[in-house]
C-alpha cells in the first residue's frame, strides 16, 4: 500500500482512575445520585473478532493487570464449552490453586494498602506504615505469597503465560509444589491474623437488603463452576445469563448499568459469595469469621474488608489443600478441536462474577465476543450505596465527605479503588 | 549471599521504556562478580521485597523529564531524595519508586545504599525497538553501572 495514512483515535478503550459523583441533596435526603466510574472494555470485544479461539486467554488477560487469572479462566471455560471439551482431575485443581494465587494477592493489596488507610483515617498505604509498619508489612508479606503461587503456576507474576485452553502448557512438578507450601503455611497464619485485625476496625452502623448474585457449587467454595444464584430466588445454568442480565445505557451518564431483570441492582464479589456460600469456606476461616463476629449473613458492605479477609484465609488453606493432594498429570492439557458454536464462561474474579461469550465458526475463528466485568456489574448498587449513605454524612465539610464516600466505593474494591483519591464530587445542596 | 543487585526496571514493548531492562541484561552479561541482576515491570512493592538483602543496590529505569534524549540520571536516593521526575507510577494499581523507597522507609527496609540511574527516552509508544540514540546512551550507561558497582567507586555529582 502507498502513501500515508492518518488514523485517528477519539476514544480511549479503556479508561481508569477517575470518577464522577453528582449528588442532589434537598432537606437532608439525596434526590439524585449518578455516578460514573469505570469503562467496560468494548474495544476488546471488537478486536477479538477474527482471532483464533486459543487467543482468547492471552489477549483477554491484557483487560486487567490485577486479575489476568480471572480473564484467562472465563476465556477458557466459555472456549471449553463451546468446544465441548472438559478439563478436569489435577488440571482442575492447577486451576483452582492459581485462582487462589490470584485472591490472595489482589485480596492482601486492596484490604491492607487500599481500604485499610480509610478506616484509620490515613490518606495512604504509603501515610499509614509510619505508624503501623508492622501492618503494612503482613500485607506485603501475603500479597508476596499470592503472587509466588502465580509465578510457579502460571510462569510470570503479571500475565501469566502457562495458561491455555484445555489446561496449561506445562505442569509443576510435586517438589516444586511442596516447596512452595512452605511458604504458604506462614501466609495462612498471617491471613488468620488478618481476619483477626479487620475485625477490630470501626465500622459505619449501615445495611441493605441486598441481591446477591454468584456461583454456586455442590462440594466447593466457587472459582470455576457452578450455576449462578442470588439470595432472592435466582439459580440459573450460566448458559443463561444474557436472559436474566441486562446492560442499560442510562440517561444523564455514559455509563452502562447492569440489571437483573424484574428486579434492578444486584452487587457481585465477595459479600455476595460469601453470602452465598459460607458453608463451603473451609473449617478455618468460618470459624475465623464467627470468631471476627460475623455470621454467615452479612448485610454491612463496609464489613466486606472482613470477608476479604476470610476468602483470604480460605485460598491459602485451599491451596495447601491441593498442594498436599497433587500429582503432575500426565498431560498439561486436554486436546481441542476447533468447530463451530457458543461457549460461556462465569468464573469468580476476586471482585465477582467476570462473564464471558463467544461464538466460533468451524475453523475456531472468533466471530463474536461479550465480556461484563464485575466492576461495570455493581456500579449500579454502588450508586445506590452512595445515595442512601451520603444523608448520614452529608453534613462533613467537602473533604472529609468525600473521603467517607470514596471509602464507600472502595467496599466493592472496584477497578478504580487504587486511585488515592479519585472521586470529583459534585453536591447541590437545596 | 552477595550484597549487591541491579535492578532493571521497563516495559520492552514500550519503545524506550526497554531501557532499564537493556542495562540490567548488559550488567548481567558483564557478570561482575558478587551482583545480583533483577528485572522488574513496574511494580515497586516486590522491588521493596527483592532489596531487603542487600547493601549495595542500583536501580535503572527510563525517565521523562523533558530533557535531552539518552540525558543520563545519577541519584543518591539517601544524599538527595527522589526527585519529582520518578513519583510516577506506571498504573494507578501499582507502587512508584517514590512511594517504595518512603514505604521502605517505614518498614527499616532501605539498603545501605540505594541508587538510581535514569536514561531519558525518546519515544515510549507501542514497539519493540528503542531509538539509537536512548541505545547508545543506554549502553553507556550500563557500563557507569558496571565500574560503580564493580570498582566500589564513590562518585559524587
Amino acid at each position: 500500500m502507498s502513501g500515508s495514512r492518518k488514523i485517528k483515535v477519539d476514544y480511549l478503550a479503556r479508561v481508569e482512575g477517575e470518577g464522577a459523583l453528582k449528588l442532589k441533596i434537598k432537606d437532608g435526603k439525596v434526590t439524585e445520585s449518578s455516578l460514573k466510574i469505570f469503562e467496560p472494555p468494548r474495544f476488546f470485544e471488537a478486536f477479538l473478532r477474527g482471532r483464533m479461539f486459543h487467543e482468547a486467554p492471552d489477549i483477554t488477560a491484557r483487560i486487567c493487570g490485577i486479575c489476568p487469572i480471572a480473564y484467562q479462566m472465563s476465556s477458557c471455560h466459555a472456549m471449553e464449552k463451546a468446544l465441548g471439551v472438559t478439563v478436569d482431575g489435577q488440571l482442575r485443581a492447577l486451576r483452582r490453586l492459581i485462582y487462589c494465587g490470584e485472591w490472595i494477592e489482589s485480596h492482601a493489596l486492596h484490604v491492607y494498602m487500599l481500604h485499610a488507610p480509610d478506616f484509620l483515617g490515613y490518606d495512604s498505604a504509603i501515610h499509614m506504615a509510619k505508624d503501623h509498619a508492622d501492618i503494612v508489612q503482613r500485607g506485603l508479606s501475603l500479597k508476596k505469597a499470592g503472587n509466588e503461587i502465580m509465578s510457579l503456576l502460571g510462569g510470570r507474576e503479571v500475565h501469566p503465560v502457562n495458561v491455555r485452553v484445555g489446561g496449561f502448557y506445562k505442569a509443576p512438578e510435586r517438589e516444586a509444589l511442596l516447596k512452595l507450601a512452605e511458604t504458604l503455611k506462614p501466609a495462612r497464619d498471617l491471613a488468620l491474623k488478618t481476619v483477626e485485625w479487620t475485625a477490630t476496625l470501626p465500622f459505619p452502623d449501615f445495611e441493605r437488603d441486598y441481591e446477591f448474585v454468584a456461583l454456586r457449587h455442590q462440594d466447593e467454595y466457587p472459582f470455576n463452576e457452578g450455576r449462578l444464584v442470588s439470595n432472592k430466588g435466582l439459580d440459573i445454568d450460566i448458559a443463561d445469563y444474557e436472559e436474566h442480565f441486562v446492560e442499560e445505557h442510562v440517561k444523564r451518564s455514559n455509563a452502562l448499568h447492569s440489571y437483573l431483570k424484574g428486579r434492578g441492582a444486584y452487587l457481585a464479589g465477595s459479600l455476595a459469595r460469601y453470602n452465598l456460600n459460607f458453608e463451603k469456606l473451609s473449617p478455618l476461616a468460618r470459624e475465623a469469621a464467627r470468631s471476627a463476629g460475623i455470621g454467615d449473613k452479612l448485610y454491612n458492605p463496609f464489613k466486606s474488608i472482613i470477608v476479604r479477609a476470610v476468602e483470604t484465609l480460605y485460598a491459602v488453606d485451599e491451596a495447601l489443600r491441593i498442594i498436599e493432594n497433587y500429582e503432575k498429570p500426565e498431560a498439561s492439557f486436554v486436546d481441542t478441536k476447533p468447530r463451530a458454536g457458543v461457549g460461556y464462561g462465569i468464573t469468580e474474579a476476586p471482585r465477582g462474577i467476570l462473564y464471558h461469550s463467544y461464538e466460533l465458526d468451524g475453523e475456531g475463528v472468533i466471530q463474536n465476543a461479550k465480556i461484563v466485568p464485575p466492576t461495570s456489574q455493581n456500579q449500579k448498587s454502588i450508586e445506590e450505596d452512595l445515595a442512601l449513605f451520603a444523608p448520614e454524612v452529608v453534613n462533613l465539610p467537602d473533604n472529609e465527605l468525600t473521603r467517607k464516600l470514596e471509602q464507600t466505593v472502595r467496599n466493592y474494591d472496584p477497578c478504580i479503588s487504587c486511585a488515592t483519591h479519585f472521586l470529583k464530587l459534585e453536591i447541590e445542596r437545596e | 549471599m552477595s550484597e549487591k543487585l541491579v535492578i532493571g526496571v521497563g516495559n520492552e514493548f514500550r519503545g524506550d521504556d526497554a531501557a532499564g531492562l537493556h542495562i540490567a541484561r548488559k550488567v548481567k552479561e558483564a557478570a561482575p562478580p558478587g551482583v545480583s541482576v533483577l528485572e522488574n515491570g513496574g511494580d515497586a512493592a516486590s522491588m521493596i521485597d527483592a532489596w531487603k538483602d542487600f547493601q549495595h543496590v542500583i536501580v535503572v529505569d527510563a525517565v521523562k523529564n523533558d530533557s535531552s534524549p539518552g540525558t543520563i540520571y545519577r541519584i543518591d536516593v539517601k544524599r538527595q531524595g527522589i526527585p519529582p521526575f520518578l513519583s510516577t507510577a506506571p498504573s494507578t494499581h501499582l507502587l512508584c519508586l517514590a512511594d517504595a523507597v518512603a514505604l521502605a522507609e517505614s518498614l527499616n527496609t532501605l539498603p545501605e545504599r540505594l541508587i538510581i540511574y535514569g536514561v531519558e527516552g525518546q519515544n515510549f509508544d507501542y514497539s519493540s525497538t528503542m531509538s539509537p540514540t536512548v541505545l547508545r546512551a543506554a549502553g553507556k550507561a550500563a557500563r557507569m553501572v558496571i565500574d560503580e558497582i564493580s570498582n566500589e567507586l564513590n562518585i559524587i555529582m
